[in-house]
């Protein structure tokens, strides 16, 4: 499949885009239809163009109906015009601008929708995915890699879930990274409404990006397959909290499939929300303890990637190549605190006993005093309920679903 | 001849008189009743024809009808057997018209002259009581429920031909033909005190863990606020649930007669039983209809939530039951009675009862314990949705019962409080409370208006600041903080402490955040994914 050399985005985008627009959007049209299309005739417009009895070749029967209709109904030109009013664009396959890094991937989508703007292919990006329930633990480390990352330049990728795809997104973006969000809808299409604000930030900052065609309303079988977009757009993935069978770990699958770079966050033997991680480790995953461990991977690949390293200099590295390697603001040296363990804020003897039987996990006030009572520590049920609230408001617990938590900040 | 007996029947659970008048004339012989008499009712003139036969009084051949005064009351479902045998007895001459006089008769006939107990004899009699009758004829397995009315003379009739020789003796021998019934009310009350022989079985001392909801329990009780305990299955919450009656104060004799003529009414009363001593326990199944829940039918019988009153109602797995069942208890818990409108006309019911529900936090019962639970979070809110948020604001303290592990069951509980210990705390914060609201005409905090609660719950400037910080870190909603007010009032009580300190409000706290977190979730949910939609404007120029 050669390059068109289509010209730039917008009105004047070649009628080639335009075409493959009005193609993309008919309804029975997947992927590989498609692709077998191009294959034949070459280009879109020759596909629009083409002979009855050429398209019946390829064409199950009900598809060439709807290609029949579509020609008819479908005002080329002018739907584009709304699409790009809408300020959706849309990048096929064979467009110049079709992010390079999904090219590689089996069964690439034949064209993107894309509210902002794509991601940069110079920079380098990591999508950090995990499950939509997640402890604290998962959440703070959410945070903590969305944030590091996204100061290190690197582009956060993830598919704008609840849970921890939102969080890390969220995070980059609060530290104005550049954040893009894939969806299992169309890039118009807000899922999940409570994500809404996130959803004006990526717009604003980075990108929304689907391969379904907007007006596309969410539906479960979407999401596997949006996740090798995912995969396919990052240099690496982080699994941040994923159980065993999790949707999380086809992402990963994907993710190997296309030669990506895996890592895990490390968790507890005991919880089973981290069970996924830790398997993947066992099976040779990296393991992230911090985002400097992935930062240093990033590094040394576009070294590797651009091919020349031409000297070292500074402990640092001078990279010579139209891949820049980004401006590291994350060393070594603030190498982030695990403040996990103690928090900052000093705490009363009676406060230091409720907290010390506090997980990341929620516990009930109850499970709480029961464990102190066990422990011989005399305590009334009230006044441990007052202590609670007490570290929720200082910031370090976390009342979540009616248990409470560690907090990590 | 003509003559006139009076009985009573019961309108709802409002009992009024009726004039029995019996008129027997010459004419083709037939027996007639009016006085907007239903088809059941009529049925009464066939069991009182051959009641009378059999007790060897035949019915005189002639024209003979029956009047049931006043007749704008639609008689339904209602026993006038036995003062209409007694009415043709009085018109027919075999009974001196004023052995009847201020002299109330119910009851209901067999065939072969039995008298049958019916229900609401309690209702009946307090009335007839008012109005300044002073002797009651009555079945005899309701003689105890009439004679809990002080003055009034019961007589506990059983059969047809007793009555009879009760009325035609003289006046000074009638009592030892049937002995009135006497019941020592005072004695029934020293009987029933809680805690010893009846709650047997039931006391706080056999659970083991769970010292949040105990203890959230025991503020609820104290204070009256209605409450919700979430948590896993096997967690005792029904356990707990089925001892709260065990910590509330013994009812007092006003209150008893309240349930009892509830109870009268819906036929409830034990055979032979005075009065209803104990708190109610009502715990319905989910499968519960609307009507059956706050009362109604073509004839009116109290619902569950009347049978309720003064005590428990425990709405076990509350989620399961229909919206629009759960939704029919924002009126009782607002005003404390059910109106219910039929047909038949309108009929309030006393429903004043304490609201204990039980939940899981999730369809498989395990959130937030992710290790177990794998519900999406889309199912957790679809699941709580079923509780509307009308019913959830009327409910003051939410708790989370924790999962409880077979260690803990098998500890020894003598070290758990008894039920009448609890009480001790709870009737000690329950007269603080009579005492301050005296001149208010409320209760309990939790039935305090906003300006009640501005007067009695007002904060000094560190508990201010301090609830600000709570509402801010801990995103509790708006209508939460009244709540947090009426809680931390109870809990103040509870602790003799005349101030609402800082304690008292960080434990109220802790009895939203259950709620408040589980259902916040669910209100940022909007439903406006219109499928175009303009993300930004590019037509600058």
């Amino acid at each position: 499949m050669a390059y068109c050399g289509i010209g730039k985005n917008g009105p004047k985008a070649s009628d080639e885009v335009k075409y493959a627009y009005m193609l993309h959007s008919i309804p029975g049209f997947g992927n590989k239809t498609l692709f077998m299309l191009y294959e034949e005739f070459g280009s879109c417009s020759e596909i629009y163009n083409a002979a009855d009895k050429d398209i019946r070749k390829i064409l199950t029967a009900k598809q060439c109906r709807a290609f029949e209709t579509a020609k008819r109904e479908f005002d080329v030109e002018g739907e584009y015009e709304f699409l790009y009013n809408r300020g959706i664009d849309f990048y096929p396959y064979f467009s110049g601008e079709y992010p390079r890094r999904l090219k590689d991937i089996p069964d690439p989508p034949f064209g993107l929708y894309c509210a902002g703007k794509l991601p940069d292919e110079l920079r380098p990006s990591v999508s950090i995915i995990g499950a939509r329930n997640s402890s604290e633990y998962g959440k703070y480390a959410a945070r903590l890699f969305g944030e590091k990352l996204a100061l290190a330049g690197v582009q956060v990728i993830s598919g704008m879930a609840r849970g921890i795809d939102g969080i890390a997104q969220r995070a980059a973006v609060d530290v104005d990274g550049e954040s893009f969000g894939i969806l299992g809808s169309g890039v118009d299409v807000c899922y999940p409404e409570e994500n809404r604000p996130l959803y004006d930030a990526l717009i604003s900052t980075g990108g929304v990006i689907s391969e379904y065609v907007p007006g596309t309303l969410p539906k479960p079988q979407f999401f596997p397959p949006r996740n090798r977009i995912i995969s396919g757009l990052s240099d690496a993935v982080i699994v941040i909290e994923a159980r065993q069978k999790s949707g999380t770990l086809i992402t990963v699958d994907m993710a190997l499939d296309q030669g990506r770079e895996v890592f895990a966050l490390p968790g507890r033997i005991c919880d089973n929300l981290s069970s996924g991680c830790n398997q993947l480790i066992r099976q040779g995953a990296n393991i992230a303890t911090s985002p400097e461990d992935v930062v240093e991977f990033l590094r040394r690949k576009l070294i590797g990637d651009a091919g020349v390293i031409s000297k070292e200099k500074d402990g640092g590295f001078e990279i010579n190549s139209e891949r820049t390697a980004p401006d590291y603001k994350v060393s070594i040296k603030d190498k982030t605190e695990n403040s996990a363990t103690a928090p900052l804020v000093p705490l009363s003897d009676e406060q230091q006993k409720v907290y010390s039987e506090m997980d990341f996990y929620p516990q009930t006030s109850t499970a709480i005093y029961d464990k102190m009572a066990a422990k011989g520590i005399n305590m009334g049920i009230s006044e441990v309920m007052n202590i609670l609230v007490e570290l929720c408001i200082m910031g370090i617990a976390a009342g979540n679903g009616g248990g409470f938590c560690k907090k990590i900040t | 001849m003509f003559s006139t007996v009076v009985s009573g029947a019961v309108k709802g659970i409002q009992p009024y008189l009726m004039q029995v008048e019996v008129d027997a004339s010459d004419g083709l012989p037939m027996f007639n009743m009016v006085g907007f008499v239903s088809g059941e009712v009529r049925e009464a003139s066939e069991r009182v024809r051959v009641a009378l036969k059999n007790a060897g009084f035949p019915m005189p051949p002639m024209r003979i009808t029956v009047n049931l005064s006043p007749a704008d009351i639609r008689k339904s479902g209602i026993a006038v057997d036995l003062p209409v045998a007694l009415g043709i007895l009085c018109a027919m001459g075999e009974i001196n018209e004023k052995a009847l006089e201020n002299t109330v008769v119910i009851g209901e006939l067999g065939l072969d002259g039995e008298v049958k107990a019916v229900n609401g004899v309690l209702p009946m009699v307090t009335y007839a009581w008012k109005k300044g009758f002073k002797t009651c004829i009555l079945p005899y397995d309701n003689a105890k429920e009439g004679a809990v009315v002080r003055g009034m003379k019961v007589i506990g009739v059983k059969n047809l031909l007793e009555t009879i020789s009760y009325l035609t003796a003289d006046a000074a021998e009638r009592d030892s033909v049937i002995e009135p019934t006497n019941i020592d009310v005072s004695m029934m009350f020293r009987d029933a005190e809680p805690g010893d022989k009846y709650l047997r079985g039931m006391d706080f001392s056999e659970i083991n863990g769970q010292a949040a909801v105990k203890r959230a329990v025991e503020i609820a009780v104290s204070g009256y606020h209605h409450i919700l305990i979430v948590g896993p299955p096997g967690s005792g919450k029904s356990m707990i649930a089925k001892r709260i009656p065990g910590i509330m104060p013994p009812l007092s004799e006003d209150e008893s007669l309240e349930v009892s003529s509830i109870y009268s009414v819906a036929g409830m009363l034990k055979k032979g039983e005075a009065l209803v001593t104990r708190r109610p326990f009502m715990s319905p199944h989910h499968s519960i209809t609307e009507s059956a829940l706050t009362g109604g039918g073509t004839i009116p019988h109290p619902g569950v939530i009347s049978l309720a009153h003064r005590g428990v109602l425990f709405l076990d797995e509350m989620t399961e039951f229909k919206r629009n069942t759960l939704n029919l208890l924002r009126q009782p818990l607002e005003d404390r009675e059910v109106h219910v409108a039929r047909s038949g006309g309108n009929f309030a019911y006393p429903a004043d009862m304490l609201l204990v529900g039980a939940m899981n936090p999730c369809p498989c019962g395990y959130y937030p314990d992710l290790n177990k639970c794998r519900c999406s979070e889309n199912e957790i809110s679809r699941y709580l949705g079923r509780i509307s948020g009308p019913i959830l604001d009327r409910i003051d303290i939410s708790v989370e019962a924790a999962k409880i592990d077979v260690g803990e069951l098998s500890h020894d509980n003598h070290c758990n409080e008894s039920s009448a210990e609890i009480r001790k705390r709870v009737l000690k914060a329950m007269d603080i409370q009579k005492n301050r609201f005296k001149d208010e005409g409320i209760r309990f905090n939790s039935e305090m208006s906003p300006s009640q609660i501005g007067k009695y719950c007002r904060l000094g400037i560190k508990e201010q600041r301090l609830m600000e910080q709570i509402f801010n870190t801990m995103d509790l909603s708006a209508r939460a903080y009244h709540k947090v007010l009426r809680v931390a009032r109870t809990i103040a009580d509870l602790d003799g402490s005349e101030l609402i300190e800082t304690r008292h409000i960080t434990e109220a706290a802790c009895y939203r955040m259950t709620d408040s977190k589980y259902w916040n979730k669910q209100s940022t949910r909007g439903k406006d994914d219109t499928p175009v939609k303009i993300i930004k404007s590019r037509r600058a120029g």
